[in-house]
């Protein structure tokens, strides 16, 4: 296909940079053997891909983040905050329950408001409505998870927050405001 | 003439009673800045105590300033000045419209135009560059805006920026608007053009806005602005959904680009996708307007956004309904924010689907928009739904229509939820068919008027603010006494959105909080949302703040819906905006030194001004308990709670009175009666309402 | 760093002919096939393609928002003055009523008070320019610096309107200020600040890129 000659190894760079890039901007993180594969199809000579990594790693603010089994993967920090990526990596760790429990005490915490809960069925959670109901019962139950609390506003949204951040009354007032009140106050 | 930079050096004056048109020097009223301070100085100087909005001693600026047509992002916005017809003694206040008209105003070389007197007949107004002419419009009379547009352009070419009333301003209804390019309106004066007999104003600018620094400046200040500073609309800088660029999401944001949502009716179909910071050729696509104000249903009708004359946030949604057609309208619509949601609030039964599943609000909102357009009817910010839900289920319209009247409503197509209601209800009101139309007037008449008592002004479902009869807006939900301070101080509902574009932005409180410590001193001027504090210093230099900012954007022109920049996109600025940056523009394009300082005080001046002639206008010192009241629903909601706790945005009663002494002592006014001193008009230049106050006895 | 840009410029220059060679079209060449629009990620039937020395300029209607900046970039960068009426796009005097102004079913036709579409109107860079066989001075001429983009030269232009009437766009203007023509240099400005893509300039590099991961070998 592609006429690489002399090029070669420009178009290389380049091109795996922007395989990195393009998937990172798209919420992905690619492992060493995604990145081989890549090279591989593009029927591109076979190179020292590390070697590629480390001559676009300042362009691209090149990350790693491990997974509990060891495998690494890479994104481009132009594209993808260290959060995000820490959220896909919780997520391929199936470590769904706590996840969940830390995102709603940081935003109590923080913003503070309460978690629209199909906040979870979006990029990167990706949570089905099933898992996400099944965890949702389990966070009930669960003791660990005694202080997350629902609301729901009048428009049928529900919520979850932690009430060592903020009161059940705050919390019914914010969800109100967010699903409901802002839009009449444009 | 000397050359003007920034500045169109002119001022236009037409008075309608005898046909005079001259030009004056825009030099006298520099210090003003433009805009509303032109508006608030021609309305001090020249229109007499006393006078009625409809009368021809009455005077309406259309006011631009420096950086209107400058390119400067988001400046396109007229400012219009005049008597204000709702307002129970008739004081001075501003409506804006963003849309062509200001810039065009400048490039045909005005800062200002200031119609004077009545027309006999049916007139318009014709404007190419300096050739001005008063024409006959008897043909355009008793024809909607849209037609109306379509005429005043049949003659002067399709170029033409035009503004004009519908049937409702022709009608002296005293909710009514003056628009132009199709839905940009300014609310509340458009029965002033109405008893002028003046119908519609046409611009045709071939001429050019001088900059004083080098083009390169302004355009890099432009990039820096869009690559750097600029959010969504409101400024909202985080998206809505969580994205893989951004650190934050806020899912009430404006900032509504994501992906897999479409301008659906594009051909083919623009994806908003996701578009993270430092991109000037995106910036446009972040805000999704069809979906955020009209539901997921407006997705496949959005043909486009839209917005007004070089802002590059295109706040306004644009669709196509085949459906709309149905009821005899356009199926072509474009408006945003409360345009659609005010008809919504008319439909008190709700709206039940009409095609589609879950279309019924969106029928009620699009179809609703169209006819309040056409015929140029306001809503006093959503009042007019309230006040139509509450004369209702009182029983009050009951009583005060007769019955044959209260029979000729379908209000069985209201009850039934069917959005045709809506057709009836404008109609009405447009051509005051009957008592019935009187809702048209504005809260405070119609209270006089059918005896509506406290239970109408003091509760909480009609979200009333003021005994002046103006409805909340960006008010003790906003920001608590901030909000509150801001709803106070002008003689219709606060268009100030400073405190509200800070407090919606989207990031966590740690960083607004830090934000706010850096521009007003400590970070005990921001409050949690629904966790309030005590009054204190800091919230009366943020109220200030606010307003004057306010005040300034509308001068210079520049959108308070965007600007002023106090927040940022960008993760390496820390999230931090630039609040100079509105000096950085006029530096620039004036060639003069300006600094954030400099333009601060100019603005505190031009909001001087306003108190100032709403203490004349008003006749009282006594100001706190005069204008800045506030109705009791605001202190008494809640009653299981108290103010001050977590879950609540009740306001304390004297808490209050010790913000509006903050305020006052922030502003150089008199602490017990709020009205400005002679020391502090003479400090910002105002002598001469100093004089005038002192001679009417009205100097505290 | 001058023999760096050089070579820049000359293998942009490249990738422009071998652009040009596969889309069998001149300068001028004003639509170029889909497929090749679509190798570049742009599926719009409404885009209207340019070859500028600079990128491939692509002007696409449906995302036209008319904000205007356009118009505003150009004339600041080209007159140090903001003056949409001379601005070499147009915009906003199409921007109510479409190009052919109120007709008695404006409600139906372009435009705001229409349809909501937008009609931008770019410069051409006719093969045959109108404007410049018009024009009794001489004044328009096909500028090798600019890619042999058709530019006025304004110490000949005589400001007599002629370029502007024989356009059947009526794009060149004349300066009621100056008395100069403007005319579109292909610069390229407006796009690069068009806040919605509606025009969008794709650089060289890009284009080649696009071209090469398409299976096309540079000559």
């Amino acid at each position: 296909m592609g006429d690489y000659m002399d090029e070669n190894i420009d178009y290389l760079q380049e091109d795996v940079a922007d395989f990195i890039t393009l998937n990172s901007r798209d919420g992905k993180i690619v492992t060493l053997e995604e990145i081989e594969t890549f090279i591989n199809n593009e029927e591109k000579d076979p190179t020292d891909v590390t070697e590629i990594l480390e001559s676009i790693k300042s362009e691209l603010d090149l990350k790693t983040i491990d997974d509990s089994e060891g495998n690494t993967f890479y994104y481009s920090g132009n594209e993808m905050t260290d959060k995000y990526a820490g959220i896909i990596i919780r997520v391929k760790n199936k470590d769904i329950l706590k996840l969940i429990g830390d995102t709603v005490r940081e935003e109590s915490r923080r913003y503070p408001r309460p978690t629209y809960v199909t906040m979870f069925n979006l990029p990167p959670y990706n949570l089905t409505e099933g898992e996400l109901e099944d965890m949702l019962a389990e966070l009930s139950i669960d003791s660990e998870y005694r202080d997350l609390k629902f609301t729901h506003a009048s428009n049928g949204t529900v919520f979850v927050y932690s009430n060592k951040h903020m009161s059940k009354g705050y919390a019914d007032y914010l969800a109100e405001w967010i699903e409901v009140g802002q839009d009449e106050n444009p | 003439m000397a050359v003007s930079y920034g500045w169109a050096g002119k001022i236009l004056r037409v008075n309608l009673s005898n046909g005079r048109i001259t030009t004056e020097d825009t030099n006298k009223y520099k210090d003003y800045i433009g805009g509303m301070g032109i508006g608030y100085k021609v309305l001090f100087d020249e229109v007499p105590v006393g006078t009625h909005p409809h009368d021809a001693n009455n005077k309406i600026v259309f006011g631009t300033g420096p950086l209107t047509g400058s390119g400067a992002p988001c400046s396109s916005r007229t400012n219009v000045t005049s008597l204000f017809p709702t307002n129970p003694k008739h004081m001075v206040a501003d409506s804006h419209m963003g849309g062509n008209f200001a810039a065009s105003m400048k490039y045909a070389g005005y800062d200002a135009i200031i119609v004077e007197g009545k027309a006999r007949g049916p007139v318009w107004l014709r404007i190419e560059d300096d050739k001005v002419s008063i024409e006959d419009a008897s043909k355009m009379w008793g024809q909607g805006i849209y037609n109306t547009t379509a005429l005043v352009a049949s003659e002067m070419g399709k170029e033409a920026s035009i503004a004009a009333i519908g049937q409702a301003g022709e009608n002296l209804v005293n909710l009514s608007v003056i628009m132009n390019g199709y839905s940009h309106s300014a609310g509340g004066h458009g029965s002033i053009l109405g008893a002028k007999k003046l119908k519609a104003i046409g611009i045709i600018g071939t001429g050019s806005l001088k900059i004083a620094g080098k083009a390169k400046d302004l355009l890099d200040t432009n990039s820096y602005m869009l690559k750097e500073l600029i959010g969504a609309n409101n400024n909202h800088v985080v998206p809505s959904t969580p994205q893989p660029w951004a650190e934050f999401d806020s899912k009430g944001s404006r900032w509504t680009a994501q992906k897999g949502l479409y301008w659906g009716a594009a051909e083919p179909p623009v994806e908003t996708g996701e578009i993270p910071p430092g991109d000037i050729t995106t910036v446009g696509l972040r805000t999704q307007k069809g979906v955020k104000d009209l539901g997921p249903v407006a997705e496949k009708y959005t043909k486009r956004m839209g917005g007004c004359q070089s802002c590059p946030i295109r706040c306004f949604s644009q669709l196509e309904i085949p459906q709309l057609e149905k009821f005899g309208v356009s199926r072509f619509v474009s408006n945003t924010c409360m345009g659609y949601s005010a008809p919504n609030g008319v439909m008190i039964k709700g709206t039940v689907d009409q095609f589609e599943k879950d279309d019924g609000t969106f029928i009620s909102k699009t179809l609703g928009s169209q006819l309040a357009d056409d015929y140029g009817v306001w809503c006093n910010y959503g009042m007019l739904g309230r006040e139509f839900k509450y004369i209702y289920e009182s029983g009050k319209l009951k009583e005060v229509l007769s019955e044959e009247e209260y029979n000729s409503i379908p209000f069985e197509l209201l009850e039934a939820g069917d959005p045709a209601f809506l057709k009836d209800f404008y109609r009405r009101i447009t051509f005051k068919e009957g008592e019935f139309s009187h809702l048209g007037d504005g809260t405070y008449w119609i209270a006089q008027r059918w005896d509506l008592g406290d239970d109408f002004w003091h509760g909480k479902a009609q979200k009333i603010w003021s005994p002046l009869g103006y409805p909340v807006h960006h008010s003790n939900e906003s920001g608590a006494q901030v909000g509150a301070l801001i709803s106070c101080m002008f003689n219709r509902d606060s268009q100030s959105h400073t405190h509200q574009n800070l407090i919606q932005s989207g990031l966590p409180a740690d960083i607004l909080r830090e934000v706010s410590a850096e521009i007003w001193g400590s970070e005990e001027a921001f409050d949690f949302p629904a966790k309030y504090t005590p009054m204190n210093e800091y919230k009366a230099k943020f109220a200030k703040w606010s307003i004057i900012r306010n005040v300034l954007h509308d001068s210079l022109t520049v959108c308070n819906w965007m600007w002023p920049m106090m927040v940022s996109p960008v993760k390496a600025r820390n999230y931090r905006g630039d609040t100079a940056l509105e000096s950085k523009y006029m530096s620039l394009v004036t060639g003069e030194n300006y600094t954030e300082e400099s333009l601060d005080l100019a603005a505190e001046r031009v909001f001087t001004l306003h108190r100032a002639l709403t203490v004349k206008q008003m006749g009282t010192l006594d100001m706190r308990n005069e204008h800045d009241v506030i109705m009791d629903w605001v202190y008494d909601m809640d009653p299981e709670m108290e103010p001050f706790t977590e879950g609540t945005v009740k306001m304390e009663r004297e808490d209050m009175q010790t913000a509006l002494t903050m305020f006052y002592e922030e502003m150089g006014w008199d602490k017990k009666t709020g009205a400005p001193t002679k020391d502090t008009l003479n400090r910002l230049g105002l002598d001469f309402a100093a004089r005038e106050l002192e001679s009417m006895n009205l100097l505290p | 760093m001058e023999e760096k840009s050089k070579k820049k410029f000359l293998e942009r220059e490249t990738t422009r002919r071998e652009f040009l060679k596969l889309t069998g079209k001149g300068f001028g060449g004003a639509v170029i096939s889909m497929s090749i629009l679509s190798m570049l990620g742009c599926e719009s039937q409404q885009t209207v393609a340019y070859a500028l020395p600079s990128g491939l300029l692509l002007a696409d209607a449906s995302r036209c928002t008319g904000c205007q900046r356009c118009e505003i970039s150009c004339t600041s960068i080209h007159d140090e003055k903001i003056q949409p009426f001379i601005s070499r796009i147009k915009v906003s005097e199409n921007y109510n009523f479409g190009n052919e102004g109120p007709r008695l079913d404006y409600y139906r036709q372009n435009g705001q008070f229409g349809n909501l579409s937008m009609s931008p109107e770019t410069c051409k860079q006719c093969r045959e320019p109108y404007c410049g066989r018009a024009c009794p001075a001489g004044a328009i001429f096909a500028d090798p610096k600019q890619g042999n983009a058709r530019v006025v030269d304004t110490s000949k232009c005589v400001g007599c309107g002629a370029c502007e009437e024989a356009c059947p766009w009526h794009l060149p203007t004349i300066d009621p200020e100056t008395k100069k023509s403007t005319k579109c240099e292909a610069c390229g400005f407006c796009a690069e600040n068009c806040p919605t893509g509606a025009l969008r300039m794709i650089p060289w590099e890009d284009v080649k890129k696009a071209m090469r991961r398409n299976g096309y070998r540079f000559s």
